[in-house]
């Protein structure tokens, strides 16, 4: 059975590159266009991993990932923040919000599908 | 402040050519939306630089210390009008290019998905390997042929050497059927003496006259049935050695067709071993060609997110451009009601627009430090796990 990955992003041409990467890999892959979207997708939606962007419209990644943990349905499951942001202070609030990985856009297919390899339970 | 006005003039007008040059691309497929994003960021570019230069141009703006209530100045007119227009150009661009980079994802998505089924179909096929089993049996079978002409071919041999020596028998029939005839002969000769000696002996000898008579006769058909049966012998050695000819005539085509069959099959089975060889090329000059092409659509990939770098930009300079937009819409309110309008403080506004920056290089170009990184040179960060 296949994996299934969700990518949270307000960039739709993003998540496409990111199902191109992934679905090649054999992954399933569920889009979100936010955080509020992600959280009202991953209602009773069992996914392996979670990709998200940091700036977005409604609820940014940050804020999406500390929600997501609250869920004990989703509390372990492993995410990497995609996003533009470099800031090491950026970086250290999604450490602490529960983010596994930190990938700066624009990213490698090859390197990404390595980190899902890597990551998703 | 000329600074201030500059850097928002020129955004905003960035777009609207952007737009204009893009309306020039065919939007016609994959290559269409890679022209048109390619066609508004060079037009972004080049708006910037131009703009900048006519704006350094034109007469300062005198926002920094405006009379308590004195009339909306021209510029701040002319901005509070065009600032709205210039933002749904942005938005406008913003929405085509994101329209064009999905579009170009989705066509990489479909050569990728075209390219894997090719090479799974010829892999599942497994094209050489089941051409080399098939020549394989193909030559046993051929060898197993030609081993049994073979044998036909040595069967009519042995049979030929038989009639051979058969004909060779004819001789020596004939001789003692010549010898029957000789015998018949002196026979006849003893018989016509015998008749001499009976009429001789007179009226006593006339019984043995009869005898000698009856023998005569007697020879006479044992002369010619012994030329019947040379004659018999002649017609059969003649069909014999005509047989023998025939078959030997046969045997020397036998050969030749045989030698001739093993070349042939010999042959073919040489240019199906060619084929196979060049499928089997094939095949991996095209899981290669696979390879390559996953290459070059991840370089592909890694330029279309690009868009989304570009788009951050872009959404952070409307977000501005809102701003200013409230913020000339409520000094018009303000000299319309007759209220003194506030101190603008550029470095306030500077300030502020700092901490909605999310990429290094707009920080960069904020505080002046900006250096032109193309597209193609930027490098790919390491995925930092914690």
């Amino acid at each position: 059975m296949s994996k299934t990955i969700m990518i949270v992003d307000d960039s739709a041409s993003l998540r496409q590159v990111v199902k191109i990467a992934l679905s090649g890999a054999g992954y399933q892959v569920l889009e979100a266009r936010d955080g509020q979207d992600a959280l009202t997708k991953l209602e009773g939606q069992k996914v392996h991993l979670v990709i998200s962007d940091v700036n977005m419209p409604n609820m940014d990644g940050i804020t999406f990932v500390q929600e997501m943990k609250k869920k004990p349905e989703h509390k372990f499951t492993p995410i990497i923040m995609l996003t533009t942001e470099s800031e090491e202070s950026k970086i250290s609030k999604g450490q602490a919000a529960g983010a596994k990985a930190w990938v700066v856009k624009p990213f490698q297919p090859a390197q990404m599908l390595a980190a899902v390899q890597k990551l998703a339970l | 402040m000329r600074v201030f006005w500059v850097s928002s003039l020129s955004i905003t007008l960035i777009a609207a050519l952007g737009i204009m040059i893009a309306a020039n691309f065919s939007l016609d497929g994959c290559m269409g939306a890679a022209g048109f994003a390619v066609a508004a960021i060079t037009g972004i570019a080049f708006s910037t630089r131009h703009l900048a230069f006519v704006l350094s141009q034109a007469a300062p703006v005198q926002i920094v210390a405006p009379a308590p209530v004195a009339a909306e100045n021209e510029v701040e007119k002319l901005c509070r009008r065009v600032l709205k227009l210039w933002n749904q150009h942005v938005e406008l661009a913003r929405g085509q290019t994101e329209d064009a980079a999905i579009a170009l994802a989705e066509n990489c998505t479909h050569i990728l998905n075209r390219v894997q089924k090719t090479l799974e179909a010829s892999e599942s096929t497994n094209g050489y390997a089941t051409l080399a089993v098939a020549i394989k049996s193909a030559e046993t079978r051929l060898t197993t042929l030609v081993e049994s002409m073979k044998s036909a071919l040595e069967v009519k041999e042995s049979l030929l050497s038989d009639i051979t020596v058969l004909s060779k028998s004819i001789e020596d029939l004939k001789k003692m059927a010549t010898d029957v005839s000789t015998i018949a002969s002196q026979t006849n000769l003893l018989a016509l003496n015998a008749a001499i000696e009976a009429a001789r002996a007179g009226e006593s000898g006339k019984g043995f006259a009869v005898v000698a008579d009856e023998v005569r006769k007697l020879s006479n058909l044992s002369d010619e049935t012994g030329k019947k049966i040379i004659k018999k012998i002649e017609m059969v050695g003649e069909a014999m050695s005509g047989t023998v000819r025939s078959a030997n005539e046969y045997a020397e085509k036998d050969h030749a067709m045989l030698a001739g069959s093993q070349s042939t099959i010999a042959a073919a089975l040489g240019e199906f071993e060619q084929a196979a060889g060049r499928m089997s090329e094939s095949t991996a000059k095209l899981a290669y060609e696979n390879l390559t092409i996953h290459d070059e659509i991840s370089e592909v990939l890694i330029s279309l997110q690009f868009q989304d770098r570009v788009n951050q930009i872009l959404m952070q300079v409307q977000q501005d451009m809102h701003k200013l937009t409230d913020c000339l819409e409520e000094r018009a309110t303000m000299i319309a009601t007759g209220q003194s309008r506030p101190e603008l403080d550029a470095a306030h506004w500077l300030k502020e627009m700092e901490p909605s920056y999310t990429m290094q290089e707009q920080r960069a170009t904020h505080n002046g430090l900006a250096e032109i990184v193309q597209v193609k040179n930027k490098p790919v960060q390491e995925i930092r796990f914690f």
